[in-house]
């Protein structure tokens, strides 16, 4: 028996063999249907509550560079704003001190009513004597009111000319005091000022130091505010290039593929930051032709033709970048990144030169990606480039990938062997930050 | 196996009775693969459950250009690949341990030479006795075509290896079927 013999014997057996169904099997794998949507559901709610988590963190973090903005330009207005508070209370410490001084006239001013009172009394003593009560009311409230405004009450006609020359007293007393006989009014809305506008006894009480200049514009003279920024959001969009994925010893034709994801920066120092991604990445090789012998033990050697097109692997990539600042412009960047596989397919079709097509169809078949088939699940590459802001927050980019990893399993026959040599390539990018805080 | 773009379409839509259709009309073809590829019945059925998942799960990735029953057995036959990578360092041990044993015990059985009448069953009988590793390399090298160095990269192993195990089953098969031959014969003298 010669080996061709035992082999079509075998084949011609066991290749077409097929076995009568079980019911008692479907059981098994209908709880496996079972599990796997429950699961599936369960990713679903991950994913959901996922996104809602994204979303979360970009409101909070559009939150917080919306705060710091506004607190920004609230900075200065803060500071007009202390700054005429500072004016104000400046006013108020000068009117305070000028209603001290109506307050002490006012006193005078009493005790000057209360002097003349008894010579009032004793000339029109029946006529003070009724009128006492309500006078001596109008009295104490025209001394409180003088106190708040360094004015004298209307009704004083009870006291007669005693109280009028007591009033002529006091108002001489009282006339410095006197908004008539000032330009500072206290009670004037605020506006910015010069110190030099204010009255020159306050320079005395605020300023301690004879070498202030009181010409010197207080809102002006507040320090500048340049906020140190320590974190930076943005997007990232470009295209990478490389000779594609490739099957086997078939050359694969060149590929351009997009990705784009958000991009944070955290600066360590004006020279050094650290920067983290997460892309969207597509990688995929269009076009493989290629020819190769075939082995089919008995029937000889035979050729066909294999095409596949738009083989397309989709990853979530998150690159990690330490970024050195040569200058405010340019950077350079070093880092490792991590790729998962999200999902990955192909499009194939098969051209048999074979008189035995049906014996090499089965065999043929491209690999769909059945999970674990393929594309492996994880890619691990170490990445380098140089970055250049164009504009404010605008920058564009060059990134050379290069994968640590075969990015395909290799034990598949018919699967694309992507080695390290093939796993790399170059990008390019815009990035656009649109947060600094 | 025939199964019709419709029920692949019910399928899709996750219709419990059309996965229901598709699990029956799959069955006797994937379950004659793993029947080849592991000992016993049980552990045949669980890696056609899983390989049935998978062709369940990627049904949206399946090309009709490409015959349906193609399609599923090669994803069939890289489960058990795949199972078998995963379980292959513990296997390891034991196939040189089962290897020698089997060598060992073949000497000494002797088998119910009746039943070995090429039938389907007697065949896949003497493939399940050789060595582990040995039956996986000829089942697919020999009944499902796949070159040396195919099946030197799906099992991790060097093509010399593969031609090894090939060759080796072949030898112990040839012996198998050549002892039957004789008893055969012995027993018609005798009769």
């Amino acid at each position: 028996m010669t080996n061709n013999d035992l082999d079509n014997l075998f084949k011609d057996a066991l290749k077409s063999r097929e076995v009568p169904f079980n019911p008692e099997a479907w059981n098994k794998a209908d709880s496996m249907l079972t599990a796997r949507s429950a699961r599936r559901k369960k990713i679903f709610y991950y994913k959901a509550a996922a996104a809602v988590a994204g979303l979360l963190m970009v409101a909070v973090v559009g939150g917080i560079w919306l705060t710091g903005d506004f607190a920004q330009n609230n900075a200065e207005a803060n500071a007009a704003k202390s700054a005429t508070a500072q004016d104000n209370a400046l006013r108020d410490a000068g009117a305070s001190d000028e209603v001290d001084a109506a307050t002490e006239n006012n006193t005078g001013l009493q005790h000057t009513e209360e002097a003349a009172a008894p010579q009032a009394a004793e000339s029109s003593a029946p006529q003070a004597a009724a009128l006492r009560p309500a006078q001596s009311t109008g009295s104490v409230l025209a001394g409180s009111t003088s106190t708040l405004n360094g004015t004298r009450p209307v009704n004083r006609t009870g006291l007669g000319m005693a109280l009028n020359e007591g009033s002529d007293q006091n108002s001489a007393t009282t006339a410095p005091a006197s908004p008539a006989n000032n330009s500072f009014n206290a009670f004037e809305p605020s506006t910015p000022f010069t110190m030099s506008a204010l009255p020159a006894e306050f320079d005395e009480v605020v300023y301690e130091s004879p070498d202030v200049d009181p010409d010197v514009n207080i809102v002006s003279n507040m320090p500048d505010f340049k906020p140190v920024i320590k974190h930076r959001l943005g997007v990232l969009a470009g295209a990478s290039g490389s000779r594609g994925f490739t099957h086997g010893a078939r050359p694969g034709q060149g590929a351009v593929d997009p990705h784009f994801g958000l991009t944070y920066e955290y600066l360590a120092s004006p020279d050094f930051s650290l920067e983290v991604n997460a892309l969207y990445r597509i990688r995929s090789a269009s076009g493989l032709h290629g020819a190769r012998d075939y082995s089919v033990y008995s029937f000889g050697r035979t050729d066909y033709t294999f095409t596949a097109e738009n083989e397309r692997a989709h990853y979530l990539e998150i690159p990690v970048f330490a970024n050195w600042h040569v200058n405010e412009k340019n950077q350079f960047k070093v880092g490792v990144s991590f790729s998962y596989l999200l999902r990955s397919s192909n499009d194939v079709s098969l051209t048999s030169q074979s008189p035995f097509a049906e014996d090499l169809l089965p065999q043929d078949v491209a690999m769909v990606d059945e999970g674990s088939g393929v594309v492996r699940s994880i890619d691990l590459a170490l990445q380098a480039g140089y970055e250049y802001e164009m504009f404010s927050g605008l920058s564009v980019g060059a990134r050379a990938y290069y994968g640590l990893l075969d990015a395909s399993h290799a034990h598949l026959p018919t699967s694309p062997e992507i080695g390290s040599r093939r796993n790399a390539f170059l990008s390019a990018y815009l990035k656009f930050r649109f947060a600094d805080f | 196996m025939v199964v019709e773009k419709a029920l692949i379409k019910q399928c899709l839509k996750e219709d419990r009775k059309a996965q229901f259709k598709l699990y029956k009309a799959c069955y006797g073809r994937l379950m004659g693969i793993c029947l080849r590829y592991e000992r016993n019945k049980e552990d045949a059925e669980d890696l056609l459950n899983a390989g049935f998942l998978k062709i369940v799960t990627n049904l949206d990735k399946y090309n009709d250009k490409v015959p349906f029953e193609a399609w599923a057995g090669r994803i069939m036959i890289n489960t058990i690949i795949d199972a078998y990578r995963r379980n292959k360092k513990e296997k390891e041990h034991l196939e040189y341990t089962d290897f020698e044993d089997q060598k060992f015990e073949k000497d000494r059985v002797s088998y119910n030479q009746a039943q070995l009448d090429y039938d389907a069953e007697g065949l896949l009988q003497m493939i399940r006795e050789l060595p582990e590793a040995t039956a996986k390399v000829f089942n697919l090298h020999v009944i499902e075509g796949y070159s040396h160095k195919e099946i030197a990269d799906m099992m991790d192993i060097t093509t010399g290896t593969s031609k090894w195990h090939v060759s080796t089953a072949r030898k112990e098969l040839k012996k198998r079927i050549e002892e039957t031959i004789n008893t055969q014969e012995d027993n018609s003298k005798t009769a």
